[in-house]
């Protein structure tokens, strides 16, 4: 996978969702192959401000660019083209149940396929496609699940081979949106240690929104800190006192009890 | 704060009242007909009927009753398989034929075909609403004209002919289907279609691949019980001169052959429980 | 791992995949089935190329089917009107009306029938210890008696309406009696069964923790049992309600007063303009009938 990283640039967005402010003003610079958390409370806008950068939404203000081009002006292939080039893996539930494993990773190309080419792998997946799967199902540790229903996994299987799903795609940038919500401690730790060393390993440009500041501070040298849809801090995690971490929740807490 | 509100002592709740509602109206509707329920009571010929009747269905017949049957006519036995068979055989191509109006036209009635096909946003479109509203509306025309009606409508128009019967079946049982398929497409979340078109998926694929599957074991869970459905319904067809089980059981009724009718009776029931065990033994299959 | 190796393992994963043989086999039997179905002969669909056929459809189609007051010379659409006006007058609003009363008086036998035959044929009710489920004993005449109550479910619901109605129709002649008596039985077999496996659902540990705290089968019943599946089955009532409208209409054909009889009255006299509009009103019927069923289902499931 020779392709180059990507990199975001967000200038003065804002998003507004059924009549509510969900961001407000956030820049926010993403170089090609940055490594970082986007960390806050649930509903602070991790979510809407990931999908902002596979253009899934659209923002109401300023502009959302990749690689420098504006995501708001691509619309029919060229739209599905930038949206393939970023593997996303979402909370839960993204993958087809009633699929096998192997479908489920071979349904990430979906949009380069075509019709008649989907048809064909999804149903009679050629040797070469079958390996290519299986080598990345072992790159995530799950290889032997090749076949299995994807409804058999577990939490923690699912979300590996969403990551496969992802990485098949032949992205150029992951993006996480609280992969490990679902997930016990253990699990989740062993799940963000392996999507950040995918990312480095392959070079990638990976975003993960997650609300548990210590996995975040181990695992990720940058730190974005997402309050009611403005960014409260931004910078290497060494470099963030742990007061402003500690914030970002208990802000949050007082705030809930008042109302 | 508004406070928790205190359960009614009374068990009904408003389901129990709308069953109640029901009574009544079935009262109401009772006294409307001027039903008696003196008539209930078999007189004459009809006590007689009633009587020997049922007193035949511990004794149901292995060969005909009749005392002269016309010379090379089949046995009893293998009749009533050839009747069988004809009933399944008519059913199958009626849910055949069935299927393959229903398959599309559930998933044109669906909301998630237009949402998985035409890009999650501007979904909706002016002409995907009158499309949809358009197929909606020919499958509830094709549901709301019962099998039977629609047979005595092909009798009238075409005459009596095979392909009469089972486009007779076929018909309200695609509209039916189709709408049962529309409904499961759309109560299969869209979760799964909606991250595969975040990865660039998009259009028919997207559909068959990311929405599709959930619904799939539903679907065919579904059309395997109306396969049941339309085996009854195929039998019943031969009371309009169809050689399926309704005739022979009519024409033995007509000839107060009681106990043919029981066998007749009997072989349907055994069908029908077959069909359920096989249909009971895929569904636990498919939830495990 | 070298491509070699990977080949290997691939195919050793896909042998051991798993599958369901009854799946498998009961995909191919329906294909089987199907395909022998079609080419079996027994439908004949070359009638379907018989320019015969087509010649006799566009005669139905251009003549037969259109208002007869319309063929006559110099008729408007008032004639028309005056035509399905007076049809509506003297037989289709009284049989629409018998229709939709015999459907509902069905309805409420078969929903009472049905929750008898519910609650004896329910595997959790027919035993020793009903409701309570504690350590199997002797099991009693209790659970045979369960089983002779489900095969009758069986007989009743895979029997039709119409064959019903056409054995019962000799022994009560022409009221309204052999029509309802069919709906009602045909549907008291499938409300039994279904009502037996909503109690069967009815999660065990609730009741359990209401016999904890002390009480007794009646309050157990009332308590328990009773709210939960009452839901259930009112909804399966009112679904089955739509279905029945539909039937009882076709009952008719038999020679019970709905509005099946003057469909076969219209035929009888050749009268297919007649016979349409009968047909239409019955579609209404079941459409509204449809709506209705949904709008009380929709209601009874926010409310309870």
């Amino acid at each position: 996978m020779s392709r180059p990283p990507a990199g975001f640039q967000l200038e003065g967005v804002g998003l507004t969702l059924g009549g509510s402010a969900v961001l407000e003003g956030v820049e926010l610079s993403i170089a090609a192959g940055d490594v970082l958390a986007v960390i806050g409370p649930s509903g602070a806008g991790k979510t809407s401000l990931l999908r902002l950068l596979n253009r899934t939404v659209r923002p109401s203000l300023g502009t959302v660019s990749m690689d420098g081009r504006d995501l708001a002006s691509l619309d029919g292939p060229g739209l599905r083209r930038t949206r393939s080039e970023v593997g996303f893996v979402h909370q839960e539930h993204c993958l087809v149940p009633n699929l096998r494993v192997v479908q489920n990773v071979l349904a990430g190309r979906l949009g380069r396929f075509g019709l008649w080419g989907a048809l064909r792998r999804l149903v009679w997946p050629g040797s070469l496609e079958l390996e290519a799967v299986h080598a990345l199902l072992e790159r995530v540790g799950i290889a032997d699940k090749l076949f299995e229903r994807t409804s058999s996994l577990s939490g923690g299987e699912r979300q590996r081979v969403a990551l496969a799903r992802a990485l098949f795609q032949e992205p150029r940038a992951l993006v996480a949106d609280e992969p490990v919500a679902a997930l016990d401690p253990a699990r989740s730790r062993s799940i963000i240690e392996l999507l950040g060393r995918v990312a480095r390993e392959e070079g990638l440009t990976l975003v993960c929104g997650m609300h548990d500041l210590t996995l975040a501070r181990e695992y990720f040298p940058r730190c974005v800190g997402l309050r009611q849809g403005r960014v409260v801090f931004d910078g290497p995690t060494a470099q963030i006192a742990s007061a402003s971490f500690e914030d970002l929740y208990r802000l949050e807490e007082r705030e809930e009890s008042s109302d | 704060m508004e406070a928790p509100r205190i359960p009614r002592p009374w068990p009904l709740g408003p389901r129990g009242v709308l069953l109640a509602g029901l009574v009544s109206a079935a009262v109401g509707a009772h006294l409307y007909l001027g039903l008696s329920w003196a008539d209930l009571v078999p007189r004459g010929t009809g006590a007689q009927v009633c009587g020997d009747f049922f007193a035949a269905a511990l004794r149901p017949a292995w060969t005909y009753e009749a005392d002269f049957v016309p010379p090379g006519s089949a046995p009893f036995l293998l009749r009533l398989g050839e009747a069988l068979l004809r009933t399944i055989v008519f059913a199958s191509v009626g849910m055949t034929l069935a299927l393959g109006m229903a398959v599309p036209l559930g998933f044109l009635a669906s909301d998630a075909w237009w949402e998985d096909t035409r890009g999650g946003e501007d979904s909706r479109t002016g002409r995907g609403r009158l499309v949809q509203g358009l197929v909606r509306a020919v499958m509830a025309g094709m549901r709301s004209i019962h099998e039977l009606l629609w047979a005595l409508l092909f009798l009238a128009a075409f005459g009596l002919n095979t392909f009469s019967a089972v486009a007779a079946l076929a018909l309200p049982f695609g509209g039916t289907l189709a709408k049962v398929f529309a409904e499961l497409i759309d109560e299969t979340g869209g979760e799964s279609s909606a991250a595969l078109r975040a990865a660039g998926g998009g259009g028919l694929a997207l559909f068959l691949f990311g929405r599709l599957p959930g619904a799939l074991a539903d679907m065919a869970s579904y059309a395997f019980y109306r396969f049941e459905c339309a085996i009854r319904s195929s039998a019943i067809l031969g009371f309009f001169g169809y050689p399926t089980l309704g005739y022979y059981l009519h024409r033995s009724f007509e000839n107060l052959h009681y106990r043919e009718v029981w066998t007749y009776l009997y072989a349907l029931a055994l069908l029908v429980l077959a069909l359920e065990a096989w249909s009971a033994a895929l569904r636990r299959r498919f939830v495990a | 791992m070298n491509p070699e190796q990977r080949r290997r393992e691939v195919q050793r994963l896909h042998r051991s995949r798993p599958r369901s043989a009854l799946l498998r086999w009961s995909g191919i039997a329906l294909g089987a089935l199907a395909l022998f179905s079609l080419v079996s002969g027994e439908v004949a669909f070359s009638e379907a190329r018989d320019p015969r056929r087509w010649s006799n459809l566009r005669r139905f189609l251009s003549e037969e089917a259109l208002p007869r007051a319309l063929a006559e010379p110099g008729a408007g659409w008032i004639d028309g009107w005056n035509w399905g006006a007076r049809l509506w007058r003297e037989r289709g609003a009284e049989a629409l009306g018998a229709t939709l009363s015999i459907s509902l008086v069905a309805m409420g036998m078969a929903a009472l029938l049905g929750s008898f035959l519910a609650l004896a044929s329910a595997r959790s009710l027919m035993r020793p210890d009903p409701l309570i489920q504690g350590e199997p004993q002797s099991a009693g005449w209790w659970p045979r008696v369960g089983r002779a109550v489900r095969w009758l479910c069986t007989l009743l619901r895979a029997i039709p309406e119409y064959v019903w109605a056409f054995l019962l129709l000799s022994m009560w002649g022409a009221t309204a009696w052999p029509a309802i008596v069919a709906l009602a039985l045909h549907n008291a077999g499938i409300l039994g069964r279904l009502g037996a496996e909503t109690i069967e659902d009815t999660p065990p540990r609730e009741l359990r923790a209401l016999r904890m705290l002390g009480a007794n089968r009646r309050g157990l019943a009332v308590f328990g049992l009773w709210p939960g599946a009452l839901t259930r089955y009112a909804l399966f009532v009112f679904y089955r309600f739509e279905t029945c409208v539909r039937e009882a209409t076709v009952l008719g054909l038999l020679g019970i007063s709905s509005l099946g009889y003057w469909v076969q009255d219209a035929r009888a006299r050749q009268h297919y303009d007649d016979m349409l509009l009968f047909i239409g009103l019955g579609a209404l019927l079941v459409l509204g009938a449809d709506v209705a069923s949904l709008l009380l289902r929709r209601w009874v499931r926010r409310a309870g």
